[in-house]
C-alpha cells in the first residue's frame, strides 16, 4: 500500500528498540511483536488514498523525525502534571515521554478483585495474557485503514496500563492516565487493555500533555471490552504542543447489558485523529460517545467514530461539537453499522462545527450502513458561524465582542460538559476550555 | 438627552427611516407609535447599533456625544438600552451567567467595582420577584423555551438590572395578555426617574393607558407626522393611523 522506504524507517526503528522493549527475553512476547512490525510491514501508515482517511494527512511524519522511539526526558524537560490534573482524586499513573514514572504517580489500595498493572511491569513479569493485550485483537479488528498504525503500536508498544475488574467489582475513584511529553522528536506508542467482568464498573482518564510549543508524536492504542451489565466511563483529554502529532484508538467490546460512554477533547497538537470503534456485542448493550475540538492556528482534529450494532436491542449515542477558528480545520467522520439481527437498534449522532473565521474549515461526514428494518437511526451534522443576532443581543447588553464570541463559543459546546462521562474531570476540562477561549475568541474573527 | 436630527436611515438599500427630529430630555417618556412598515423599529435598532441599518443622514447625540461613533457595546455602557421586540434565544448561557456578564461589563465601564456572585443572586432575586419572575426562569437558557410573555418580562428584568438611563422598549406589549402587561408596566413605572429617559415605541394605545407618556409622536413612512400630548395616543385610536398619514401627505 505504501512506498518501501516509509517502512524501511519504522523497521530501522523497531531493531533499534527491540532489544530493550519491555518482555524482550519473552520469546512469546518477542514473537508477537515480529508478527505485529510485519502486519505493518504490509499495510504501512495510512494515507489519503484510504477509505477514512481521506481528510487527515499523515505524511508530517515523514517530513519531521517521528519514526524512531523518543528519548526519555529528564524531570526538567518534560512538562509539569497541571494543577487541575492533579487535584483529580484517582489511582494516577503518569507516564513521562511513554515511560512509567512511578515517583510522580500516586496510587492507593485498589478492592479485592481489582488489578491495575503498569504495561512495562506486566510484559517485563512474564505475564501469561500478552497475546490478548499485543495481538492483532480489537485494535486492528475491523480498522478503517489504522491497522497500520495499531500493528505498529503492537511492535513498539513499551507502556501504558492493564486493567482488569473481576465480576461484579466497581472501582470507588477513576483510573487516570497522565502522558507527560516533552515535544523532542520521534514516537511513543502508549498501549492499554482494559478488561471488566460482569457488572463490574469503572472511569478511566486518559490525558496527554505537551509544552505549548512541543511536538513529537503520540500513537495510542487502547483495548477493551465490558462485560455484562458492566460500565465504563471514558474520557480523553489532548492538550499537546503546537507541533505535536497525536493518533488515538480507542476500541471496546460492549456485551449484553452493558454500557460504554466515552469523551474525546483536544485542545492542542497540530494534527490529531482520535479514533473510537465500538461493537455493541450483546442484546440491550449501550455506548454514548462524545468528543470535540477546540482548533486554532493551522491545527487539524479529527474524530472518527464506528459503531457496530451486532445484536437486538442495542443504543448508540454519538454528540460531537468542534470549534475552528484561525485556519484549523476539524473532520468528524461517524459510521454507523447496523447488523442483519440487530433489530430494535436505536442509534442517534449529532455533529456541529462551530467556524470562528473565514479561514476555518469543518468537514462532517455521518455515515448509516443498515442491515437491519426494524431500526432507529437518525443523524443530523450542521457547520456554522456565530449567531449575529445573538451577538448583537449580547453587545447591546455591555458585553464587549470578544467577551460576547467567547460566551457563545463557550455555550456551543455545552454539550460536552453534559455529557462529560466522568464528572470529577469536569473542572480540569473547564478550566483548559476557558484558557483556549481566553486565548483565542478575542473577537478577530 | 438625546437628540435625534433629521435622521436617515436604509436597509438592504431601501431608505426607511426619511428624516426623523426627535429630543427626549431625562425624566420624559416619549411614545412613538405608528402603523406596521413606519419605520418604528428601524429606529430603535439604529439608536442601538444592529448591523445592517446604515445611517445615511442626520445625527443623533446622546448627552453631548455622537451616538453613531460608539460602538454597540459603548452605547449600553453609557446607559442605552433596548428592550428587544423579539428577544433572542441563546441556548447553553444561562440567564444568570449573562446578566452577570452585562451588569460587570457595564459597572466596569462606569468605572464601579464587580458584583460578586452572592451580591449579584441577592440583587437578581429581588429584581425578579417584583416581576414575578420565578427562580427557574433565571436558571434557565437567555429566552430559550421561554413563553412571548416570559421574554418580554425577561426584557423589562435586565433593564431593572442594568439601570439605563435611556430606555428603548421596541412594542414591549406585544403578545402580551392584559394581566403580563399590567406587570410589565409596572415594573417600567417603578422605573421612570429624574434621570432617566425612555422611548416607548408601540402600535397601539393600549400600552400607554399604563405606562403614561409626556409626549407622544406618530411615525408614518419614515417621518414624523404629529406630535403631541398623552391625549393624542387617544385621538389616534379613535380615528386610526390613515388620517394622520393623510395629514402628512398634505391631502
Amino acid at each position: 500500500m505504501n512506498a518501501a522506504p516509509d517502512t524501511d524507517r519504522f523497521a530501522r526503528a523497531f531493531a533499534a528498540a527491540r532489544a530493550d522493549l519491555p518482555g524482550h527475553g519473552n520469546t512469546e512476547i518477542a514473537r508477537l511483536r515480529e508478527a505485529a512490525m510485519a502486519r505493518f510491514a504490509v499495510a504501512g501508515l495510512p494515507t489519503r488514498r484510504d477509505e477514512g482517511w481521506r481528510y487527515t494527512d499523515l505524511r508530517r511524519l515523514d517530513r519531521l523525525d517521528l519514526a524512531g522511539e523518543t528519548a526519555r526526558a529528564d524531570g526538567a524537560a518534560a512538562p509539569a502534571l497541571p494543577g487541575s490534573i492533579a487535584a483529580l482524586e484517582a489511582e494516577r499513573i503518569v507516564f513521562v515521554d511513554g515511560r512509567y514514572d512511578a515517583a510522580l504517580s500516586l496510587r492507593g489500595a485498589l478492592p479485592e478483585g481489582a488489578r491495575l498493572d503498569v504495561l512495562s511491569a506486566h510484559l517485563g513479569n512474564g505475564c501469561d495474557d500478552a497475546a490478548a493485550i499485543l495481538g492483532p485483537g480489537l485494535g486492528e479488528w475491523n480498522g478503517a485503514g489504522q491497522e497500520g498504525l495499531a500493528a505498529l503500536n503492537s511492535a513498539m508498544a513499551r507502556d501504558g496500563v492493564v486493567l482488569e475488574l473481576a465480576d461484579g467489582v466497581r472501582l470507588e475513584r477513576p483510573v487516570l492516565v497522565v502522558h507527560l511529553l516533552s515535544g523532542a522528536a520521534g514516537a511513543v506508542h502508549p498501549r492499554s487493555a482494559v478488561g471488566l467482568g460482569a457488572g463490574a464498573e469503572a472511569e478511566l482518564v486518559e490525558v496527554f500533555v505537551g509544552h505549548s510549543g512541543g511536538g513529537g508524536w503520540t500513537n495510542s492504542v487502547l483495548e477493551g471490552a465490558v462485560g455484562q451489565g458492566g460500565r465504563l466511563r471514558h474520557a480523553v483529554l489532548v492538550r499537546h504542543g503546537a507541533a505535536a502529532v497525536h493518533t488515538g484508538r480507542m476500541t471496546m467490546d460492549v456485551a449484553r447489558d452493558a454500557g460504554y460512554a466515552t469523551q474525546a477533547i483536544t485542545l492542542g497538537g497540530r494534527v490529531v485523529r482520535n479514533e473510537f470503534v465500538v461493537r455493541l456485542s450483546g442484546p440491550g448493550a449501550e455506548c454514548s460517545l462524545s468528543g470535540g475540538a477546540l482548533a486554532d492556528a493551522r491545527r487539524h482534529v479529527d474524530h472518527t467514530t464506528e459503531i457496530t450494532h451486532a445484536a437486538p436491542h442495542t443504543e448508540s449515542e454519538q454528540i460531537f461539537r468542534n470549534v475552528a477558528d484561525d485556519n484549523a480545520r476539524t473532520v468528524f467522520q461517524g459510521r454507523v453499522v447496523v447488523e442483519r439481527d440487530a433489530q430494535k437498534t436505536n442509534a442517534r449522532q449529532s455533529s456541529r462545527s462551530l467556524l470562528l473565521s473565514a479561514g476555518a474549515e469543518a468537514q462532517n461526514k455521518p455515515e448509516l450502513r443498515i442491515f437491519a428494518d426494524d431500526v432507529k437511526c437518525s443523524h443530523g451534522a450542521t457547520v456554522g458561524d456565530l449567531d449575529r443576532d445573538a451577538l448583537f443581543y449580547l453587545r447591546a447588553r455591555g458585553i464587549d465582542e470578544a467577551e460576547a464570541r467567547a460566551l457563545l463559543t463557550r455555550a456551543f459546546v455545552a454539550d460536552l460538559s453534559t455529557s462529560l462521562p466522568v464528572a470529577s474531570l469536569r473542572p480540569a476540562v473547564d478550566e483548559a476550555v476557558d484558557g483556549w477561549l481566553r486565548r483565542n475568541a478575542n473577537g478577530g474573527g | 438627552m438625546l437628540a435625534i436630527r433629521d435622521l436617515r436611515a436604509e436597509v438592504d438599500g431601501k431608505e426607511i427611516l426619511k428624516g426623523i427630529s426627535l429630543e427626549v430630555a431625562a425624566g420624559e417618556v416619549h411614545a412613538v407609535m405608528g402603523p406596521n412598515g413606519s419605520g418604528k423599529s428601524t429606529l430603535s435598532y439604529v439608536l442601538a447599533g444592529r448591523e445592517g441599518y446604515e445611517v445615511t443622514g442626520g445625527s443623533a447625540t446622546y448627552d453631548g456625544r455622537d451616538l453613531f461613533g460608539m460602538e454597540v457595546e459603548e452605547r449600553a455602557a453609557a446607559g442605552i438600552f433596548l428592550a428587544f421586540q423579539y428577544p433572542v434565544e441563546i441556548p447553553g448561557v444561562s440567564n444568570l451567567t449573562f446578566l452577570k456578564t452585562a451588569l460587570n461589563a457595564v459597572r466596569k465601564a462606569r468605572g464601579e467595582a464587580g458584583l460578586d456572585a452572592l451580591d449579584f443572586l441577592k440583587l437578581a432575586r429581588s429584581r425578579a420577584s417584583t416581576l414575578e419572575m420565578s427562580d427557574a426562569l433565571l436558571q434557565r437558557a437567555v429566552n430559550e423555551g421561554f413563553s412571548g410573555g416570559e421574554k418580554k418580562r425577561n426584557e423589562i428584568f435586565q433593564m431593572a438590572m442594568l439601570e439605563p438611563r435611556l430606555a428603548i422598549l421596541d412594542e414591549t406589549d406585544s403578545g402580551l395578555d392584559i394581566d403580563a402587561l399590567k406587570t410589565v408596566a409596572d415594573g417600567v413605572n417603578a422605573l421612570r426617574a429624574p434621570d432617566r429617559a425612555m422611548l416607548v415605541i408601540t402600535h397601539y394605545q393600549r400600552l400607554l393607558d399604563y405606562i403614561v407618556p409626556d409626549r407622544v409622536h406618530v411615525l408614518s413612512a419614515g417621518r414624523i407626522v404629529k406630535s403631541g400630548d398623552a391625549a393624542l395616543a387617544h385621538e389616534l385610536e379613535a380615528q386610526g393611523y390613515a388620517a394622520f398619514a393623510g395629514e402628512a401627505a398634505g391631502v
